[in-house]
């Protein structure tokens, strides 16, 4: 039977933090290159930096998932996390300009 | 700004905000004392114990956030009501009420402490559960309080403008206050206890106050930007569905150790995943909007109002979204429950998710009062805002290092009995972590020092151009 | 402009943040009536089917209890009244707790009821952690009761029940670190109110928290 919780080797707490920070942070360099690049602030070859860190956060979920030593459950977690991060921003993107259209463009101010 | 003239409910909310200030004093002095005691046992020891100690400076957070969040409210609402709040006075004797509430709770804390193990002393003295130790008259006393203040923030809404901020706040006021109702019974099943505790403090930082945080955010960001009034009610919904979403059955990573059925990790381990998905939304949409209002020539209209909404935007990513997940998921959660983890990942979360975006809704309120079409940032508050978050995030730091060792030593090598406990207490790492949050305390209590000065101060060292203006104004 | 989409409909995000909102807390309601029926307190008659109660009747103080690995469940669980081949309680051994191993389930009731309002009267939480919640200034007391610090002390006061409630009437006279406990003025039933929720709060079944207890360094490996 495949338990829940597995021991964890000392030595193992200090990437097990490190790791789960660095998903956080890439998962954030990820959004902020993308909406960047997109804004046309920075210059287009910027996004091969975003899917990079978009990359690094796989990676990180995946040696994270290996020194947790998770079960199946959580796997399919961490998994729906790594394409959650992909497409996220490019959703939130999405309807920011679509609100931003509509509302700012087409000044339709009320009362 | 409409003027120097003020509603009487934007009066009511500067006596409310002088309180939050006072208290968030009361806060930190006490978090120093108790951070003295953890290097020095022998400090007050018998006066004012650690326990008495940890439980002002926690209380004291919880109610000078409230009294800022209630203030926050009356200043807001008649400005997007469009009318004078109904029922002020009503508002100004539960103000009067609730002070004294407070100081006769904060007298006994400090002067009885504790008392037998009876009903009377969950009554008048303490319940003694974390965060909400206040004891059942005072619960009872600020049930009626807020229910007061929720009539006055209905009626005034219902007679004015209805706006959308004004909808979100109205649906979320109602189910912050109704669930401090959750925390007011005793029971002798201390997991049954824990599980309804957690309905209240949870439920309160990880979903109601963050979305009275997006609301009252939004207003500000209207203020002091000039933002979009359409664009930023919309994506207020947008926000509350996602922290809504996530957070509610968030309460699940609460519900690993506590007697609970197992499912809850399945639940906990998923919606932590989820949680930091309105904090990604947060980041795309402030870079968004820098990016488009930039070169607009919008102007900010409110310097420290505007930095202190900044430094709420980046605390709240390090201090709910690293630190949160850095020891969520139920695997490694089993060994940093209950250590220092979650005292590093509280002193960020709740300065960067609350104490910063209160800070700015004072500084606007700091504003409008003194009539100021703009607001600058001074000497001392900008000494203000780096020394406090420079010193939280230090803090941070140190308390993480300690919880490393502590995870380590005693999870991790000796398991949590007495033995493991101290072994790890007494490591040199733990010990200089412990040392160095002293160290950056200090600091944040420095930080505010200029804080409370800047704040009597900043609308009379503005720059010469504009108090000319207003001479000229008045004399005319 | 032709319709405006949904995507940027003010109405369509306001209904969208209502039903998400409604359904995680119908949901969240649902699982807490689930929770509750799971985390009632056990009775006597649970003990005497030998039924497992996450939360077990405060009977368990007349038994001895243990903590120990789950095969099945892969972590610690507390045993009651010694462990059959299968790793389950028996709940069988019994154990002197301050002389007498016969309390009634309304005495022992009783027990536990002035032990909680102690420990919430005395503010406890706010150094110590129980179940894990609370202050981190003093050690977690979620399996106090089993500490091997106490079986240590326990011959030279006749039982550890009286050295945990010896200690607790004046912690000061038998501080063990430089970080002491103050004098909380706990009576001396109190104190055995409250010796014996520990000893109640050790048998609820917190799905293996804390990991390794009571094991010694080097010993993260040893179970598997």
């Amino acid at each position: 039977m495949e338990y829940y919780m597995h021991d964890i080797p000392i030595q193992d707490f200090l990437p097990i933090f490190i790791v789960s920070a660095m998903v956080i942070f890439f998962g954030m360099a990820y959004a902020g290159f993308f909406t960047l690049v997109k804004l046309r602030l920075v210059k287009k070859w910027f996004m091969i930096l975003a899917y990079l860190s978009w990359l690094a956060l796989v990676a990180c979920i995946y040696y994270l998932g290996v020194l947790l030593r998770v079960e199946p459950y959580t796997q399919k977690v961490l998994i729906g996390a790594m394409v959650g991060y992909l497409i996220f921003p490019h959703i939130v993107y999405f309807l920011l300009e679509k609100v931003h259209n509509r509302f700012e463009h087409h000044k339709m101010t009320t009362s | 700004m409409h003027g120097s003239k003020l509603y009487e409910g934007q009066k009511l909310a500067l006596k409310y905000f002088t309180v939050a200030i006072v208290l968030f004093g009361a806060q930190l002095l006490f978090g120093l004392f108790a951070a003295i005691q953890f290097l020095y046992p022998d400090f007050l020891f018998g006066v004012l114990d650690f326990s008495i100690n940890r439980m002002v400076h926690i209380n004291a957070l919880v109610v000078w956030l409230l009294y800022a969040m209630i203030g926050a409210v009356y200043w807001l609402l008649p400005d997007e009501a469009g009318r004078e709040v109904v029922g002020v006075k009503l508002g100004e004797l539960a103000f009067y009420v609730l002070t004294a509430a407070v100081a006769v709770v904060v007298l006994v804390y400090l002067f009885i402490q504790i008392g037998p193990g009876k009903e009377s002393t969950i009554w008048f003295i303490t319940e003694g559960r974390e965060y909400i130790e206040a004891p059942r008259w005072a619960d009872i006393g600020i049930v009626v309080v807020v229910l007061i203040f929720l009539y006055n923030v209905y009626a005034t809404v219902m007679s004015g403008r209805r706006t959308g901020i004004l909808a979100v706040l109205m649906a979320d006021l109602i189910a912050l206050a109704g669930l401090y109702l959750a925390g007011m019974f005793y029971t002798d099943n201390i997991a049954v206890d824990q599980y309804w505790w957690w309905w209240v403090v949870h439920l309160w930082v990880e979903a109601t106050w963050e979305v009275y945080v997006a609301a009252v955010g939004g207003y500000i960001l209207i203020k002091t930007l000039n933002a979009n009034r359409k664009v930023v009610e919309m994506w207020l919904w947008i926000e509350v569905a996602m922290m809504f979403g996530s957070g509610i059955l968030g309460l699940g990573h609460h519900y690993f150790w506590i007697g609970t059925p197992e499912y809850w990790w399945e639940i906990g381990a998923l919606f932590s995943a989820l949680e930091p998905v309105p904090l990604v939304g947060l980041f795309v949409h402030v870079l968004y909007d820098w990016g488009k209002e930039r070169g607009k020539g919008n102007k900010i209209t409110n310097v420290p109002a505007f930095s202190w909404l900044t430094v709420e935007t980046f605390g709240n990513f390090l201090g709910a979204g690293v630190w949160g997940f850095m020891h969520t998921l139920p695997q490694i959660n089993l060994y940093t429950h209950g250590t220092q983890w979650p005292a590093a990942h509280g002193h960020l979360a709740f300065f960067g998710a609350y104490v910063a975006i209160m800070i700015s809704a004072i500084y606007l309120a700091i504003q409008g009062k003194a009539g100021l079409k703009e607001l600058k940032m001074t000497k001392a508050g900008w000494w203000a805002i780096s020394l406090i978050t420079v010193g939280v995030l230090l803090m941070t730091v140190s308390l993480t290092i300690a919880a490393y060792v502590q995870t380590m030593v005693e999870r991790g090598m000796h398991g949590a009995t007495w033995e493991g406990f101290f072994a790890a207490q007494n490591n040199e790492w733990f010990w200089q972590g412990i040392c160095w949050r002293l160290v950056t305390g200090i600091m944040v209590i420095v930080g505010y020092g200029f804080l409370v000065y800047d704040l009597l101060t900043c609308t009379k060292k503005q720059p010469v151009k504009e108090s000319e203006a207003e001479v000229a104004a008045a004399a005319a | 402009m032709g319709k405006p989409s949904v995507w940027s409909s003010n109405r369509f995000w306001r209904r969208s943040a209502t039903w998400v909102t409604g359904v995680s807390a119908v949901l969240l309601i649902l699982l807490t009536f689930d929770s509750m029926s799971q985390m009632q307190m056990g009775t006597a008659q649970d003990i005497k089917n030998k039924v497992d109660k996450r939360i077990p009747s405060p009977l368990v103080i007349n038994y001895k209890i243990d903590y120990q690995l789950n095969r099945k469940r892969g972590h610690e669980v507390p045993i009651i009244g010694g462990m059959d081949a299968n790793g389950n309680s028996k709940y069988e051994e019994k154990e002197k707790f301050f002389g007498r191993d016969n309390y009634s389930e309304k005495e022992a009731r009783e027990l536990i009821h002035l032990g909680k309002l102690t420990i919430q009267a005395k503010n406890c939480m706010d150094c110590h952690t129980l179940l894990g919640n609370g202050a981190y200034y003093a050690p977690d007391l979620t399996k106090a009761w089993l500490d091997p610090n106490w079986k240590t002390l326990a011959p030279a006061y006749g039982g550890k029940e009286y050295a945990m409630a010896t200690f607790l009437q004046n912690p000061p006279a038998m501080a063990m670190h430089e970080r002491k406990m103050p004098n909380l003025g706990i009576t001396k039933q109190e104190a055995k109110a409250v010796v014996a929720y520990l000893k109640f709060m050790s048998a609820i079944d917190t799905n293996g928290f804390p990991r390794n207890f009571g094991k010694i360094k080097g010993a993260v490996d040893a179970w598997k």
